[in-house]
């Protein structure tokens, strides 16, 4: 049961013809009875970079749990929609389920802090243990160091007999990487995976990944608030606001001519995207709180296109020609 | 990161710092109609204390009826071998046993608070190594074990301004060890809160080290303190009661929770009744400062 | 690993310190009563001449530092002065009889609360039985406000005499027959230290499940199993060293309220007769080899933090 995906854009080699390796329809998620993600559709292709944009609150991270299974973890469930890995529906799937899946067909990179790694674990010994998850029966010590070298890791003897709080920010960044692509997964998810660094090592951690994802035939979701970011690194992006997708388009092509007031508002006030010498504008006012929401758009009270059809009902994500938008007034607007 | 975070308590607390001196263990969540009741009956407790030997007659220490009698209308908790009521023995001891708690603990905190924010604030390195190690010597002596060694010191007798025989050796002891868990806990308060902003653009200000120890770290620390001292009026109303059950607590004739119990002992099958209730009075009144600690304890980390 | 041996030294170095202090602190303890020590000791109707020859005795005479440094001296050759109430017997012989037993209830009231303690808080943090968890937590806060001689008493008096289950008391014969006497008072112990480390279990898995690293370890397919076994206990681990550490000196001042209730041959008659007689000597004897016990447990706890937990071994 697919939707018709309109026109993407894939990475040269893969075939239109396969399955999604992941995809998310109409996704509602609620925790402790608070509803914090509604509506969500979103398709990752074998081999595609897609990045997610979105704000603190925006619904992005829980989207993120949802295909890898770790919505328990925070107490959540999903409470519409569904979601498929690889072909196979695992919305209501066990978490033995889930387990069969982690590390070798979906994994995730969590956010760059040092709370990634167990601290009285070294190293080696949390590599050592994933590569025999994943991967019984191979030398553990050549795939070790393989691994290590696939993420470009300095002194990797060193690090093998290191304990997480002995190595620097972007050394355990890419010990992080290396646990999550030792399965071989077909979809890595990188969540916040260059936020609390320093920028020369962001950029790094992003070649990084980038390269990855060529060589190991890779899909990649990537997950910041940093547009620049996302902007380098992915074929296609959808920005989340208030729980839910306001947008979806190529990368090049979202930033460059946005369709939604909120995205507009993003780029206005990024000074990446902005040519240097024009004035940056920041949005007034905050999301809105969780579960809060009001009936209508949800970005209305922030918007200065904000007319009363945007406040009678959530508008619908409509895709024209590979670039969906969620605005009423999408038409009439020029940004 | 969403706002959507996973449920986390506090960090747990590694106790290098020392803190977690018993006072800590009971971590009660408790809303707040049982905090309010929990405060209400140790108050209603001493109140009784007071006005019980009144209204019934009956004297704490006067033989006031055939000894051994069960619970009956008369006498609600029955009496003990000498005849004695036990129900106003009861709340009378109260007083003794709050008296000795608030007065040892609160004592001690004091002192402890401000040696360990001075030690905490003194530039000569070796004074408060040294310190420490005292600190460390003084609470490796089980307080049991110390006690009785002062109570044989000073002679079970001993006793001054009216006070039930045995107190002045119990306020010894519990002064003489109780500073030293005060002193280690503020003193890890003292530079925990050293590194903290708001004494940062103290310094920048001009004031001198001492005016920031005295004015800004010594209040919080204080009330740290204060807020697990309540806590730890627990421990000493059970140690007292405990020292009095093995004989060397508070002489009779005064009545004291552990003393009662102490007298019932050897009768546990016959008189029941004299071991019971002060038994329950003790675990009544723990669970209410329990509750009342960890209210106050968690009031205080709200704030800082 | 040379971290874990500068520690070592560290740690080495502060137990003999605080040792040296604890026992010179006995040798003063005795200087804080008021009045001649030695007729309070006695009593009002003492002679002086048996008040004088005690004086001698005790070295109550000779200036403080050489008291100080005769208790020192006297501690590291293993000379606690002579008992008063049992003449002829020295103090150090009447504590080394009574320390096995009061060691034996220790030890087991220990391994029973930890593997209690860290089974069921374990359980309490991973289960969705919410009602049950609550229970079990409630009872915990109970326990923990009974004192432990109270405890004492009702399993004294409910499971020993009403039930028959267990001896009323008193001591085996030799080795295996010491079980069946001890279990019961063990037990009153663990009701000092069980729901702490429950309770801490319990509270530091569930924050440690929620930390990312645990996330993450999901994450790369490894199964609950593994994660709870490998990664969450050993963290949750560290508090419960921590309470261990600090319960040491409640544990042995437990240890003789129980003992005394159960009437156990240990160092809590020890210090229940010792009272009775005004056998000074002895109880300074008794609070300077707990002070010691208490010492080298903590020294034993820091030491064990070393070597679980690699972040400490760096730290000055």
């Amino acid at each position: 049961m697919t939707r018709p995906s309109g026109q993407r854009v894939s990475p040269p080699g893969s075939q239109a013809s396969e399955l999604p390796v992941a995809e998310i329809q109409d996704l509602a998620i609620s925790v402790a009875g608070r509803q914090v993600v509604t509506r969500v559709d979103l398709d990752i292709a074998a081999g595609e970079a897609v990045g997610l944009v979105g704000e603190s609150g925006s619904g992005k991270s829980v989207t993120c749990r949802s295909l890898i299974g770790l919505l328990d973890f925070i107490g959540a469930t999903v409470t519409a929609g569904q979601v498929w890995i690889a072909g196979r529906d695992m919305t209501s799937a066990s978490q033995r389920e889930w387990q069969a899946l982690r590390g070798r067909t979906v994994s995730l990179v969590p956010q760059a802090s040092l709370a990634g790694l167990d601290p009285l674990i070294q190293v080696g010994a949390q590599l050592r243990e994933v590569v025999r998850r994943h991967d019984r029966g191979t030398d553990v010590s050549a795939r070790t160091l393989e691994l290590l070298d696939q993420v470009q890791m300095p002194d990797p003897q060193r690090v093998l007999r290191a304990y997480p709080h002995e190595l620097s920010g972007g050394m355990r960044q890419r010990a992080m990487i290396a646990l999550a692509i030792a399965g071989r997964p077909a979809l890595l998810i990188a969540d916040e995976a260059t936020t609390a660094l320093d920028a020369t090592i962001q950029r790094s951690i992003l070649k990084l990944l980038s390269s990855l994802r060529t060589d190991l035939g890779m899909a990649l979701l990537l997950v910041s608030h940093d547009l620049a970011v996302i902007r380098s690194a992915t074929d296609q992006v959808a920005v989340m606001y208030a729980g839910t997708i306001v947008e979806r388009a190529a990368s090049r092509e979202l930033f460059v001519h946005p369709r939604h007031p909120y995205t507009a508002g993003l780029a206005a006030a990024d000074p990446a995207l902005v040519p240097r010498g024009k004035p940056l504008r920041s949005m007034v006012g905050d999301p809105p709180q969780p579960g809060a929401w009001a009936p209508g758009c949800r970005f209305a009270p922030r918007c200065v296109y904000q007319r009363p059809v945007c406040e009678q009902a959530l508008p619908p994500l409509i895709d024209q020609g590979g670039h969906a938008v969620a605005c009423v007034r999408a038409a009439e607007i020029s940004l | 990161m969403t706002v959507i975070s996973p449920p986390s308590g506090r960090q747990a607390d590694r106790g290098r710092t020392g803190l977690g001196w018993p006072g800590m263990r009971l971590r009660i969540r408790a809303p707040r109609g049982v905090v309010l009741v929990a405060a209400a009956i140790p108050i209603a407790i001493v109140i009784l204390g007071f006005i019980l030997p009144a209204i019934t007659g009956y004297s704490p220490t006067a033989f006031v009826a055939a000894p051994l009698q069960p619970p009956s209308w008369a006498h609600p908790f029955g009496t003990d071998q000498f005849g004695r009521d036990v129900f106003v023995r009861c709340f009378v001891a109260s007083h003794i046993d709050y008296l000795v708690a608030v007065v040892g603990v609160g004592v001690s905190s004091v002192v402890g608070t401000i040696v360990g924010v001075v030690v905490a604030a003194t530039r000569v390195r070796w004074i408060d190594w040294a310190v420490m190690r005292v600190v460390d010597a003084v609470i490796a002596f089980p307080f049991i074990v110390l006690a009785l060694a002062f109570v044989v010191a000073f002679g079970p007798a001993a006793s001054f301004a009216g006070l039930p025989q045995g107190m002045p050796a119990l306020f010894t002891a519990f002064l003489l060890v109780g500073w030293a868990y005060y002193a280690r806990l503020a003193r890890s308060q003292a530079i925990s809160l050293r590194s903290r902003d708001f004494v940062t653009s103290a310094r920048l200000m001009g004031y001198s080290s001492a005016r920031i120890s005295l004015r800004h770290i010594m209040p919080i620390a204080m009330a740290t303190t204060m807020a697990y001292a309540v806590g730890d009026a627990i421990i000493t109303v059970a140690l007292t009661a405990s020292l009095s059950f093995l004989g060397a607590g508070i002489g009779p004739p005064a009545p004291e929770w552990g003393q009662m119990m102490f007298d019932g002992r050897g009768l546990l099958q016959i008189a029941w009744w004299m071991t019971l209730f002060p038994a329950l009075m003790l675990v009544i009144s723990g669970l209410c400062l329990a509750v009342l600690a960890d209210h106050a304890v968690r009031r205080l980390e709200d704030r800082i | 690993m040379p971290g874990i041996a500068r520690k070592l030294a560290q740690l080495l170095g502060k137990l003999a310190l605080v040792a040296l202090l604890v026992t010179m602190m006995t040798g003063l303890l005795i200087h804080l009563s008021p009045g001649n020590p030695a007729r309070t000791i006695l009593g009002n109707r003492a002679s002086p001449a048996q008040v004088a020859e005690l004086s001698q005795q005790m070295h109550l005479n000779a200036p403080l530092w050489e008291q100080i440094w005769l208790t020192v001296r006297g501690a590291a050759t293993g000379n606690l002065g002579m008992s008063l109430s049992e003449p002829g017997r020295s103090v150090l012989s009447i504590i080394l009889s009574a320390l096995p037993v009061t060691l034996t209830l220790i030890a087991i009231a220990v391994v029973v609360s930890a593997v209690a303690g860290i089974a069921l808080g374990l359980w309490g943090a991973l289960t969705s039985h919410r009602l049950v968890d609550e229970g079990v937590s409630g009872s915990a806060i109970t326990l923990l406000a009974l004192p432990p001689f109270v405890l004492a008493l009702l399993l004294l008096e409910f499971v020993a005499v009403d039930w028959k289950v267990a001896p009323a008391g008193g001591w085996g014969l030799d080795w295996p027959d010491h079980l069946a006497y001890a279990w019961l008072p063990s037990l009153a112990l663990c009701g000092l230290l069980m729901p702490q480390v429950l309770r801490t279990v319990r509270q530091t898995a569930g924050e440690i499940r929620a930390h990312d690293f645990i996330e993450a370890a999901h994450s790369r397919g490894l199964s609950a199993v593994r994660v709870t076994l490998r990664h969450v206990l050993p963290n949750a681990a560290l508090p419960v060293i921590t309470v261990l550490g600090l319960n040491a000196a409640g544990l042995i001042a437990g240890a003789v309220v129980v003992e005394a209730v159960f009437g156990l041959p240990g160092l809590g008659q020890v210090l229940e007769n010792a009272v009775g007689a005004r056998d000074y000597p002895l109880l300074q004897g008794v609070a300077l080899v707990t002070a010691l016990l208490v010492v080298i447990i903590n020294a034993v706890t820091d030491l064990s933090y070393t070597l679980i937990d690699p972040r400490t071994r760096t730290a000055p």
